[in-house]
């Protein structure tokens, strides 16, 4: 690889965070590099649904829906806006979300649930009744009790957009690698001042750890946990509809599905507890598979006959409250943290902007960055439990 | 269009009729035949019509391998009519694309 000596912004992972923050830099003149390990969009990147949840989770906090809405409804109109710039069709469709209800009890507290968003300042949240539900969604079962619907919500092909943003970034002069993986960051007393690479040192005094899932082992100082989901993927059917569907049952994510422009359904939502080391393997075992796929006999019985054709399994993060990491890293000049996500979708558009705008103007963002703070964990260790899986860990932060 | 002697398998035998409706249509079948022989009985030739360039397609194969004579059968699309059999008050529709999910 010919890396270059020097550079004004290092941006470790080509994820659609790392992109995200590349294009935007690039955009604005920046002399950007991203050093990718394996290749674009070989992590959570390409593996996830693409749904946009804007609002995910059953946050019951009014304070904390209110300010989550602003980052959220900010990140909607970028992705519209990324939708106009790319010169890449990344299958934005807006079809709207549901949170679907299985149980009397679970419609309760999703009505509860639209009422406190609605108070929070929420005015697109609505609760629709089973039987519109049954009419919106004809191949579900038929005893849905209600769903919480956002009709702003839906999907895209986050493989798709993660290309369109390296191709973006290219185009106004950043300087991809992939194959390239970082050994360390290197920092003085002052703060960072390059990163070594295979046996290279490239000169910086910007990185960006865009490595989401696996930031830790670059930044240990902040403690991220990677979380493995697994997606069974169903062969091309007719629109069922395409909008992402969620089902939490009690406290426990049952499954979640979405479907692509081309028909194929994305199944996922069950995967097994495993060790911290465990949670970056990227294939299925056969008990997974078999759970997954009965999700769609047991919730859309209709669509059961239909094929599946692929499986594979990715890692996303968590931190100790649920939201990601975005900022700069305390004691370390020029360090900035951007991982931490278990809803890529809900912040890709944001991050960048606010990465960007933080390297471009000193520190100064169109919106505040606290929130995201990384310096909330700063060397906080966490009991995380072990093994682990989604509904264990959201349990754990109680989080649903 | 039946074969009604066939110089191998003989003479067709007498079976209980049922009826199907086709597109609104309604046609008369034999108990447990594939759809598909029906609709060829009927005159019926065109099964479906592809996503992208919309041209009609019909039986083919005939043994469920090539899904080229797939229809909407009761609600449900991508059946294959040569490996399914009729029933009584059966409804079939024409399958455009992917087709449409009615349950």
């Amino acid at each position: 690889m010919h890396f270059p000596l020097s550079c004004e912004v290092v941006i470790i992972g080509g994820g659609m965070m790392g992109l995200s923050t590349a294009y935007r830099l690039a955009q604005a003149g920046c002399d950007v590099i991203v050093l990718e390990w394996r290749n674009i969009a070989s992590g959570a990147s390409g593996r996830n649904g693409g749904q946009i949840i804007q609002l995910d989770g059953r946050d019951k906090d009014q304070k904390s829906i209110s300010q989550r809405l602003i980052y959220a409804k900010e990140n909607t109109k970028l992705l519209d806006e990324l939708y106009e710039e790319l010169d890449y069709d990344f299958e934005l469709n807006r079809c709207g979300s549901f949170d679907v209800a299985f149980s009397k009890k679970d419609a309760e507290e999703l009505m509860e649930l639209v009422e406190i968003q609605r108070k929070a300042g929420d005015k697109e949240i609505e609760f629709l009744e089973g039987d519109e539900v049954q009419r919106l969604f004809p191949v579900l079962r038929k005893d849905v009790y209600g769903a919480r619907y956002r009709p702003t919500d839906g999907n895209l092909e986050p493989l798709k957009l993660t290309y369109g943003l390296a191709k973006a970034a290219k185009k106004y002069g950043a300087k991809i690698f992939t194959h390239s993986k970082v050994d360390k960051i290197l920092v003085d007393h002052i703060g960072v001042t390059g990163v070594s690479i295979q046996g290279r040192t490239i000169k910086t005094k910007w990185v960006v750890n865009a490595t989401n899932a696996w930031a830790s082992i670059l930044t240990p100082e902040v403690d991220i946990l990677p979380l493995r989901d697994v997606a069974v993927l169903t062969e091309e059917i007719a629109s069922i509809p395409p909008s992402p569907i969620e089902t939490i049952i009690g406290d426990e994510l049952v499954f979640t599905t979405t479907q692509t422009r081309s028909g194929n359904v994305l199944v996922g939502g069950r995967t097994e507890a495993r060790f911290r080391k465990d949670q970056y393997k990227e294939d299925v075992t056969l008990e997974e598979l078999r759970e997954n796929v009965s999700i769609i006999s047991e919730f859309f019985p209709s669509i059961s006959n239909v094929n599946v054709i692929r499986a594979w399994a990715g890692t996303m993060a968590f931190t100790a409250d649920g939201f990601p990491c975005i900022g700069p890293m305390p004691g370390v000049k020029g360090l900035i943290i951007s991982a931490g996500f278990n809803n890529g979708m809900g912040y890709v558009a944001i991050t960048g902007k606010l990465v960007s705008e933080y390297i471009l103007h000193n520190g100064k963002t169109s919106l505040p960055l606290d929130p995201f703070d990384p310096a909330r964990f700063y060397k906080k260790k966490i009991k995380w439990p072990e093994p682990y899986n989604y509904s264990i860990i959201t349990k754990f932060l109680g989080r649903l | 269009m039946r074969i009604v002697d066939h110089p191998i398998l003989g003479k067709l035998k007498e079976r209980k009729k049922v009826f199907i409706e086709v597109d609104g249509r309604k046609i008369e079948a034999y108990e447990g035949e594939p759809i598909a022989a029906a609709l060829l009985a009927a005159g019926v030739r065109v099964f479906r019509y592809t996503s992208k360039e919309k041209e009609p397609r019909g039986l083919f194969c005939a043994i469920g391998r090539c899904t080229d004579c797939v229809m909407i059968v009761d609600g449900i699309p991508n059946v294959r009519t040569c490996v399914t059999s009729v029933r009584d008050g059966m409804k079939i529709e024409t399958q455009k694309g992917l087709g449409k999910w009615r349950k």
